[in-house]
């Protein structure tokens, strides 16, 4: 591959985190540059180097591409705690690498002067890409491989995870929903993101009554009623992040698998529940792919070729909004 | 310690590495890291990254790379033989040593089929002093089978059936087609080359310090190919390590091998006695 060279740079928590900066022969005139989100626990490189095939696929097209790890992930510093593979993919689908993602754009507006972005990758990549375009307005789109709207496990704390301007802004849009029969409705028939809505709405309460006991900095207050206790593995971050990018008109595309589960769970616990919200949006900005028979990480190649070949078309005719 | 990620030169090609230096205690010790085939490299590739901090804290230089057609080296995996692995971990022991000049000996490491591989490169090239062999593949040609497995397995995930059986496929090599192995593109050249391969022979002719660590279950018995390629070699020991199979999807994340890292450790300080 053309112009490639290694690079380092330091996420908020001062660990090095190591990748590939790829530039094109000819670069695009509309000067976008491509991040490619690690998948899982599955380096820069992604399951059977298939980044590497995508990265090549978008140099040819004239975009620069990144490719990097993330902390305690490939050859990055840092360590990640959890023991099973499940709590660490919980962990991500919850948002732990948006602050990694947001640094790399940082990084390269730094020392590049690049400042939009398309996010791509697969599974565990695309969730972060969803996460961290909703708190990134330099994010113009969206490259989804095996998009994950559910949780592995129920190991981490969302709310760990996000801004409190986030959980400001959920808890305001909880509230306008109180008048709305619709949503009480939702409510009731255990479909609603009840673990965001608690940590939005009931943890101010808790500070006030924290503040006014004067108890102990350290002392636990909050209850969360986790996602497992109402038997629901939705991921209650994904409605809120889809819709955001959705407001701010990001194109995205979901390119799924059609042997893989994540689409039925797409399907089923995302848009049939959903359908009212998503019959009001405009489907310019979001289309969606299904690979027939293909598996969770793309093995064969006739299943690569269609995914490369629908990815090349629709970031040919991406439509980006200022 | 210092971790460089850098490009160095393979035959006609670039290979990708991570350097890492101590940066006191250097005991002029160096290893190269010979990864395992195919999705095996990118499982096991975090507790590579520890184990090579682990030495370089204990003032080791250690190479890890990619070969051709694997990670960010140059190449497709199509196109990858045995030679091109063997001839890129040459040009990688050449690499350490013209990056820290005062290493007074180059080890090989590997896992699995990066053992077989650093045992073949090591026994051919007189400037490996010893070999640590993370349960080694002996017998290539059964190793080659069992991952023709995972095509029949996935062509029964996807399909519900087998559409080319195990000699259709091993056909489809013979006349210079492709197989697909977890997305990987295996040739004929590659797979024949890897068939062929035998480590019983090269390893028993080995006259270099080696550990072989089998890995396994606690209370694990050694391994009959262990055990015949052990016997009558002083320069050999084998030790049994109680760990999961890392190199494959496990229902553990593993970042580390406490136990491997601890009996390999171990085996080194006898070395340096």
């Amino acid at each position: 591959m053309i112009n490639r060279v290694p690079v380092k740079f330091r996420n908020k928590a001062g660990l090095n985190l190591f990748g590939i900066l790829h530039r094109p022969q000819i670069s695009r005139e509309n000067g976008i540059t491509i991040i490619l989100l690690s998948p899982g626990v599955k380096m820069r490189v992604g399951p059977h180097n298939l980044y590497i095939k995508m990265t090549k696929l978008f140099l040819d097209m004239g975009f620069s591409v990144l490719r990097f790890d993330f902390f305690g992930l490939g050859d990055s510093e840092g360590e990640l705690e959890e023991d099973m593979l499940a709590d660490v993919y919980n962990h991500i689908e919850v948002g732990r690498y948006v602050d990694d993602t947001i640094i790399s754009m940082d990084w390269l507006e730094k020392n590049y002067g690049f400042n939009r972005f398309i996010l791509g990758g697969l599974c565990g990549g695309a969730i972060t890409a969803l996460l961290a375009a909703s708190r990134d307005n330099r994010v113009v789109g969206i490259l989804s491989l095996g998009m994950t709207s559910v949780l592995a496990s129920f190991a981490a704390d969302p709310a760990k995870y996000i801004t409190q301007g986030q959980l400001k802004r959920l808890r305001d849009g909880y509230l306008r929903k109180l008048l709305k029969p619709k949503s009480w409705i939702r409510l009731l028939t255990l479909q609603s993101d009840y673990w965001i809505i608690l940590k939005s709405t009931v943890q101010p309460l808790f500070k006030r009554i924290k503040v006014m006991l004067k108890l102990n900095r350290n002392e636990k207050t909050t209850t969360i009623i986790t996602a497992k206790s109402i038997q629901d593995n939705s991921n209650p971050l994904f409605a809120s992040a889809f819709f955001r990018c959705m407001e701010r008109n990001i194109p995205i595309l979901l390119i799924f698998s059609g042997a893989d589960r994540l689409y039925w769970e797409f399907e089923e616990k995302f848009m049939q529940p959903r359908k009212d919200e998503l019959d009001r949006i405009e489907k310019k900005y979001f289309s969606i792919h299904i690979v027939d028979k293909a598996n969770h990480v793309f093995s064969f190649k006739e299943w690569q070729d269609e995914m490369l070949g629908v990815s090349k078309q629709w970031l040919t005719n991406i439509q980006i909004t200022s | 310690m210092i971790e460089t990620p850098f490009f160095f030169p393979g035959k006609n090609y670039q290979l990708f590495g991570v350097l890492h230096q101590p940066k006191q205690n250097n005991i002029n010790k160096g290893y190269v890291f010979c990864h395992p085939f195919g999705e095996e490299k990118l499982w096991a590739h975090r507790v590579y990254v520890n184990f090579a901090r682990e030495l370089s804290s204990k003032g080791y230089t250690v190479l890890r790379f990619d070969y051709m057609g694997y990670g960010d080296s140059d190449g497709t995996f199509e196109k990858t033989t045995v030679d091109n692995h063997i001839n890129d971990i040459h040009n990688a022991i050449q690499e350490i040593q013209r990056q820290s000049q005062e290493l007074e000996s180059v080890g090989l490491l590997g896992l699995r089929f990066g053992a077989t591989l650093a045992c073949v490169a090591g026994s051919a090239n007189n400037s490996i002093d010893n070999l640590i062999l993370w349960d080694p593949v002996v017998d290539c040609n059964r190793y080659m089978q069992d991952l023709i497995r995972i095509n029949l397995t996935t062509q029964m995930a996807v399909y519900g059936k087998i559409i080319k059986s195990r000699e259709d496929l091993i056909q489809t090599l013979m006349e210079n087609g492709f197989i697909n192995i977890d997305g990987y593109d295996l040739s004929g050249v590659l797979y024949e080359g890897i068939a062929q391969l035998d480590l019983t022979d090269s390893i028993k002719a080995l006259e270099k310090k080696s550990l072989i660590a089998q890995i396994g279950r606690p209370n694990q018995k050694i391994r009959k190919e262990y055990a015949e390629i052990i016997e009558n070699n002083d320069n050999l020991k084998i030790s049994l390590v109680n760990e999961e199979p890392f190199w494959r999807e496990i229902k553990k994340f593993y970042s580390i091998a406490p136990n491997l890292f601890s009996n390999t450790f171990e085996w080194l300080e006898g070395m340096n006695d």
